[in-house]
């Protein structure tokens, strides 16, 4: 039997695509872009925690730093992040499913597979250079003249890029907090030296 | 150490690989968004227009392949806009008005074709016709007879419609045909000039 955690992941996925929530996403660039996109994803990624531990123990092997997933990962979202991409899903059946489909099996499930190996380094640098493509990708949104999507509105571009420059700002606030103040949860009276604990800060990760 | 190697080149191979689909899903990293895709194959990969008989707004039909002889200029609006479609009336009364005599209508013609079939008849569109003073003989307002004729009509040219409360929002673009009914460019709204400029040496 399996435990009613592992039924968490099929379950967002199902209610993801087989409800009316999925077109109602879809009908806005917010929706579509920063919801059902993550949520896709993220479905992924708990599935994959409730796979047999054989299959964790072979991708461990096979991707030892997690590398290999973070860059299919990478590649997925951003094929699936371009305009034109957003456009077709929405237009074209086909690659709606496609959309589902890649970024669950290729994003979500190697994501969760993998990313806890991601050596500390390497974390810190996804999280610096995503917040800076939040406030890039933001301003992009917000000030161009033309719909990028065919399919959406422009006025929802402008609070798309918006919502992304405050999501950038909250990222931001985020990595000078840990600076400043140190991963959370470090007790007052430890010594400074220990700000940089590894295991904790991996966790703050 | 042979395993890290091999390890390594497994990331570079997924990374190239990576890269080559984003490249060959963005024609070379030139064209991002589905405007920017249907202009680049316009240029490059011409396609012919679907053969559909369209309704004359004056009355008789109007088969867009058999137009092919000259230089179409074409746009799809709706009559009830009042924002790109008015751009788009603009632009082509002052293409009208710019072609020399002999070569307007009979080198260059221009085609508007509306896409709400449910509120554009032949008089909201000869009404349309008169707000941008379109000359009858060169100027011609038609309307595909069926909902299937359209819907090929805009999944062709790629146009997509969409809602937007009492109006619609649609991408709109100036089109030119080739004499070889072949779809050869894709111009912004209000890119006279430029449409001009590609038409001069030709007509």
């Amino acid at each position: 039997m399996r435990s009613p955690a592992a039924w968490v992941g099929p379950g967002l996925l199902a209610v993801l695509v087989l409800t009316p929530l999925r077109l109602w996403l879809e009908a806005s660039l917010i929706g579509h872009m920063l919801v059902q996109i993550p949520l896709l994803v993220l479905a992924g990624v708990l599935i994959a925690r409730s796979l047999p531990e054989a299959w964790r123990v072979w991708a461990g092997r096979l991707d030892i730093y997690g590398l290999l997933g973070l860059l299919l990962v990478l590649f997925v979202v951003v094929y699936w992040l371009l305009p034109r991409n957003l456009d077709a899903a929405v237009l074209e059946a086909g690659a709606g499913w496609m959309k589902i489909v890649t970024l669950v099996l290729l994003a979500g499930i190697p994501l969760g597979l993998t990313a806890h190996r991601l050596p500390l380094l390497v974390r810190g640098v996804l999280w610096v250079k995503g917040t800076a493509m939040f406030f890039v990708m933001g301003w992009l949104y917000r000030e161009a003249p033309d719909r990028l999507c065919n399919a959406y509105l422009l006025g929802e571009q402008l609070v798309l890029g918006n919502l992304m420059l405050g999501l950038g700002a909250v990222s931001l606030a985020a990595i000078l907090a840990l600076l400043v103040f140190g991963p959370p949860g470090r007790h007052r009276r430890e010594a400074p030296d220990e700000s940089l604990d590894q295991s904790r800060l991996s966790q703050a990760l | 150490m042979w395993r890290n190697a091999i390890y390594g080149l497994t990331i570079i191979a997924l990374g190239l690989g990576g890269f080559t689909t984003l490249s060959l899903a963005t024609d070379g990293f030139r064209a991002f968004t589905a405007e920017e895709a249907r202009r680049v194959a316009a240029r490059e990969n011409p396609e012919p227009v679907p053969t559909i008989t369209l309704e004359d707004a004056r009355g008789g039909e109007l088969d867009l392949a058999a137009l092919g002889d000259r230089y179409v200029v074409l746009d799809f609006i709706y009559t009830g806009c009042n924002h790109a479609c008015t751009t788009l009336g603009a632009s082509f009364h002052r293409i009208q008005e710019a072609l020399p005599k002999d070569v307007l209508g009979e080198r260059v013609v221009l085609l508007s074709i509306t896409f709400d079939l449910e509120n554009d008849d032949a008089d909201r569109l000869l009404e349309y016709g008169e707000r941008f003073s379109a000359n009858p003989e060169a100027w011609h307002l038609a309307r595909p007879k069926s909902r299937e004729d359209l819907d090929r009509l805009l999944r062709h040219f790629q146009v997509v419609v969409i809602p937007d409360g009492e109006d619609f929002v649609h991408n709109g673009a100036i089109y030119v045909v080739e004499p070889d009914e072949r779809v050869a460019g894709i111009h912004d709204i209000d890119a006279v000039d430029e449409v001009l400029a590609y038409l001069e040496p030709r007509w």
